[in-house]
């Protein structure tokens, strides 16, 4: 009897740099799953001069400010794309700088339990097949979609989004999370995001009073739970969002100087900042030109007090590729 | 969002409410802080980034001289201290609601602190737990450096004594118990609400059974609660009832929209605090008609005179996309009615009475004012005689000011003598005309028992019906008192065409002896009189015209009675009105176009002659009506025996009897049996409605130029 050649994935390279063995192990475990070529060091130092990766893997908490910065410098984005993993919360001024100085554009924190959400990150950032909700749900949570052509539509949608979440009887102050992610996203959607086809922005400038409405592909909403997390995905069909405004919005929120609240016409510049604080994971998914998904999921186990003791994660995937999304 | 500003003495208190979004109005906060300011977030839900954009411009708009605090903060408020640098401006935050969650339950509560008292706990990280269960504390649900972050980084707040004083109720007036009074006049039934209106309130008790034109009349409401406010919402959703506010404090329209439905939020008149033009603050009145002549100069100050000045244009900006024309019916019962007596009015009307009983009125000993009217003041009393002859009455007296006018005198003069004319058991009879000086009073039988209106309205909110052989009764005796009035003669034995023009379900009295009694003739036409209807005056109760009468046709024909009768009945047998939409309007144009649905099909065990009759009664053309009165008498009394045994005065006693003991074991506020017959509470004179079609076509386009087209 013949069997078929396993199909492999790609031949990529990771690198894990953890100094904690405990930590590592549990990560090398999950890179592994992936079947991509893992290597694992425990410090810089250790890492060969020629050595090269496409994805370079770091935990945060194991290593000081010194050698993190040295090994952005290693591993600059263009060489490899970087995922930070955490297993505490980062207060904002060192998120800040991460965005600003080392231009971060993933971070997972890495609690127990976690490690479908390190698999589906790192598959995300290498194989870059990004946008869906559906990647961060396990089979059997089921979906509710509708979508949103006008900013009159809102309120009704914002119902949605609130009956979705009263159902599962969490508490309360998670479901208000829930509520003000979406209300924030669905704002972008509508005024941020729309531009024309020489990229200019159509409704950005405008006050959120101003009734809008969008001439072409509706915006896209998707509510999806399994009981442990609940996850709100809006796309838009513009892809006007940038990595370069992401973190500049997040930066300058985080920061908290006296530029944190934009002053000219349009919105608050909060928005992006709003959904992060609400929600324990933000994905960015950009196909530049033609899509923005934006994700937030929260995880709705406990109280209150257990979703704010628990790290965030942030991530920023941008499909270069020329399929659609 | 809404906004509710309360002003004390130098202390303004704005309570937000809703959610900190774009509708946010940031000139209204603005304009509405004082000297000394506290914000009260305790109704504010949520919070969006272009919310918090709309807010720091009005913060930072706040002169340099205005102290401002803010109180009751929620956590979704709470929070933005911490994430939005300068949420709070220069000012202070003295409360805040601190979440705490059970750890057995996870049961979620708020625990509000006051920073005034409070600060150092907080600094400490020694907050008091509060109990959940018994022996078992609830945690404090956040991170408390996190959550807090704000409030220690600042110093412990300092208000001013005027604020403390405020917040700690020293300087708060007592906020009056809720309370209702309730009017009616023509078609409108005006509810003037007092004291506080809180979520304890017994709203659905006054609601119930509204129907035709409800005018709330808010000048005495010293306070909305958000959760009252949407307790009107379901309870005003009937079809049957147009709705409109008027006298609205200024404070109170936010909240009162918000809680409203679109097609509710009607607000007629809105009560501002503003400055004459010399700077003199008063409290003024403002319609849609007060806003457009503002800039004209030509609104006064109640106290000063002088005229309101103009330079609100904030102001007026606000309450011209708040405050609408009134309807027809709405404004003239604000123009001649002006509504329930205020609670100033009540106490000089009580003033009034105890006047009226120490000075007696030529052999009456007025007992107490029991209605009035726009015409008229009705009081129960008592006729005095010889040998101690003492007898109960109604006393209709014309007011001063009407008795002045010849026309409405003569109008006056003109009920009594018709009714003087009609001696049958089922009429109300009038005893006695005659006058003091300019005081003319009309004496009328007392009758104890109730209207049928209140009849029918405890009917329907105790979910009954009335039995048929009951309806057909009144049927009967209100034919029968028709057929005395549209038969009798004069003197000379030449007929008087009186036409009562006003039946309807008030103007029949049911007293407790079983006798159905049509009272009030106060509209009612004679061809040989010395006042003559003339064309185009129309006279009645809206929704009891018949389409000529609605029309304006003149000289009526008897027939209209029998029109109304048919209505009356219908309304007995099915609980259902067969015209009556939510406006006037719609009201007129189902009179004039609609086909009414058959009263079998509301209720079938109607019999089939039944429902004949009254729908023979409620053709539109004279041709095809059931012409008169006898007629209509003896059509009814050929169906009694289907609906059973014909009743009688005992059981439409009996009757009576049941339903007002078991209105008043069900609690309903409007109790039916209230002082009846001509004492009802509302004045019989004062529920009609005389005006020209002119005023009507004004507001009838479709239902008048439509027919007539």
């Amino acid at each position: 009897m013949t069997y078929p050649a396993p199909v492999l994935a790609p031949p990529r390279r990771v690198i894990l740099l953890d100094a904690d063995p405990l930590h590592a192990k549990r990560v090398e475990r999950v890179l592994r799953a992936t079947q991509y070529d893992v290597q694992v060091f425990s410090g810089v130092t250790d890492v060969p001069p020629d050595a090269s990766c496409d994805l370079l893997v770091m935990n945060q908490h194991a290593l000081d400010e010194p050698t993190r910065a040295a090994v952005f410098a290693r591993f600059p984005p263009a060489s490899c794309r970087r995922l930070l993993t955490c297993t505490g919360k980062i207060d904002k001024r060192e998120l800040a700088q991460l965005f600003a100085v080392h231009g971060l554009t993933n971070l997972l924190a890495d609690g127990d339990g976690e490690d479908e959400l390190l698999l589906v990150t790192v598959q995300k950032i290498l194989r870059r097949d990004v946008f869906g909700l559906e990647k961060y749900f396990p089979w059997g949570a089921e979906s509710t979609r509708f979508e949103l052509r006008s900013s009159a539509e809102r309120a009704g949608a914002l119902n949605v989004v609130e009956g979705f979440a009263d159902r599962l009887r969490i508490a309360t102050r998670l479901r208000d999370s829930i509520v003000t992610a979406a209300e924030e996203l669905f704002s972008n959607a509508l005024y941020d995001a729309p531009v024309d086809e020489d990229g200019e922005h159509l409704h950005a400038g405008k006050s959120r009073r101003v009734p809008v409405e969008l001439s072409g592909d509706p915006v896209v909403v998707e509510l999806r739970t399994d009981g442990r997390r609940v996850g709100v995905s809006v796309r838009d069909p513009f892809g006007s969002l940038t990595v370069d405004q992401v973190l500049g919005y997040l930066t300058k929120c985080f920061r908290g100087g006296s530029d944190q609240v934009d002053t000219k016409p349009g919105g608050a510049g909060l928005g992006l900042y709003y959904v992060f604080e609400s929600i324990s994971h933000m994905v960015i998914n950009v196909k530049p030109g033609r899509a923005t998904e934006i994700v937030a999921l929260i995880d709705v186990r406990g109280t209150y007090k257990d979703f704010a003791s628990r790290g965030k994660s942030f991530n920023i995937f941008v499909d270069e590729g020329s399929s659609a999304p | 969002m809404s906004l509710h500003v309360k002003r004390l003495g130098e202390v303004s208190v704005i309570e937000l409410a809703g959610s900190l979004d774009e509708t946010f109005e940031t000139a209204a906060f603005v304009e509405a802080c004082a000297r000394y300011t506290i914000v009260d977030f305790d109704g504010v839900r949520g919070v969006t980034s272009y919310g918090v954009k709309e807010w720091l411009t009005a913060i930072r708009q706040l002169p340099a001289s205005t102290y401002v605090c803010f109180v009751r903060a929620r956590p979704s408020v709470a929070m933005q201290f911490n994430l939005v640098v300068g949420f709070g401006g220069p000012g202070e935050l003295l409360s805040l609601y601190a979440p705490f969650v059970c750890p057995s339950t996870g049961d979620e509560q708020h625990v509000l602190l006051d920073l005034r008292k409070d600060y150092s706990l907080i600094v400490s990280q020694a907050l008091p737990e509060p109990e959940c269960h018994p022996g078992e504390r609830a945690e404090f649900d956040d991170i408390p450096e996190t959550y807090f972050s704000y409030v220690v980084s600042r110093p412990p707040p300092n208000a001013p004594a005027v604020v403390s004083q405020v917040l700690d109720g020293a300087s708060a007036p007592a906020k009056s118990p809720f309370s209702v009074d309730k009017d009616v006049f023509a078609d409108v039934t005006a509810l003037r609400l007092r004291g506080r209106l809180d979520k304890r309130a017994r709203l659905k008790r006054v609601l119930e059974g509204l129907e035709g034109a409800a005018l709330f009349l808010l000048d005495e409401l010293e306070e909305l609660e958000t959760e009252a406010a949407r307790q009107l919402a379901p309870l005003l959703a009937s079809e049957n009832v147009a709705v409109a506010f008027a006298r609205v404090p200024h404070g109170l329209v936010t909240p009162l929209l918000e809680a409203l439905p679109h097609a509710r939020r009607k607000v007629l008149s809105v009560v501002v605090d503003v400055n004459d033009v010399e700077g003199t603050p008063c409290r003024v009145e403002l319609s849609a008609r007060d806003l457009a002549s503002l800039a004209a100069g030509t609104v006064t100050s109640p106290t000063s005179g002088l005229p309101i000045a103009c330079n609100e244009q904030a102001l007026v900006a606000e309450l011209e996309a708040v405050v609408g024309p009134a309807e027809e019916a709405f404004e003239a019962y604000l123009e001649r009615r002006g509504g329930p007596p205020s609670r100033a009015e009540s106490e000089s009307g009580r003033l009034v009475a105890a006047t009226a009983v120490q000075s007696g009125t030529r052999g009456y000993e007025i007992l107490e004012l029991v209605g009035s009217g726009g015409m008229a003041d009705i009081f129960l009393a008592v006729q005095q005689g010889q040998e101690g002859f003492r007898k109960k009455v109604i006393l209709k007296k014309i007011r001063s000011t009407y008795a002045l006018n010849a026309e409405y005198l003569e109008m006056f003069l003109q009920e009594a003598r018709i009714a003087a004319r009609l001696a049958h058991p089922n009429i109300a009879q009038i005893l006695d005309l005659g006058h003091r000086g300019d005081d003319y009073f009309i004496a009328l039988e007392y009758v104890e028992g109730a209207d049928l209106r209140k009849l029918l309205t405890a009917v329907r909110m105790l979910g009954d019906k009335v039995p048929l052989d009951i309806a057909c009764l009144v049927g009967t005796s209100l034919a029968a008192a028709l057929v005395c009035a549209h038969e009798a003669r004069d003197d000379h034995g030449r007929p008087l065409q009186i036409v009562h023009r006003d039946v309807s379900p008030k103007n029949i009295l049911v007293s407790k002896d079983g006798i159905a009694k049509l009272t009030d003739f106060g509209v009612a036409s004679m061809a040989r009189s010395f006042v003559v209807a003339r064309p185009g005056v129309v006279k009645g109760t809206t929704a009891y015209m018949a389409p000529e009468q609605a029309l304006g046709d003149e000289p009526l024909d008897p027939a209209a009675d029998v029109f109304a009768a048919g209505i009356v009945l219908y309304e007995c047998m099915t609980g259902i009105h067969p015209f009556r939409r939510a406006t006037e309007e719609g009201t007129f144009t189902a009179i004039l176009q609609h086909e009414p649905q058959s009263p079998r099909e509301l209720r079938p065990e109607i019999p089939e002659s039944l429902d004949r009759v009254v729908m023979l009664a409620l053709e539109k053309t004279l041709d095809r009506r059931c012409r008169s009165a006898r007629e209509l008498g003896r059509m009814i009394e050929q169906c009694v025996g289907e609906t059973g045994a014909p009743a009688t005065a005992t059981r439409l006693a009996e009757w009576v009897s049941g339903v007002l003991v078991r209105a008043r074991a069900a609690g309903m506020e409007a109790s039916p049996a209230s002082r009846s017959g001509s004492a009802s509470k509302s004045n019989p004179d004062a529920e009609t409605k005389v005006l020209t079609t002119e005023q009507a076509t004004g507001t009838l386009p479709s239902a008048l130029g439509g027919d007539k087209s």
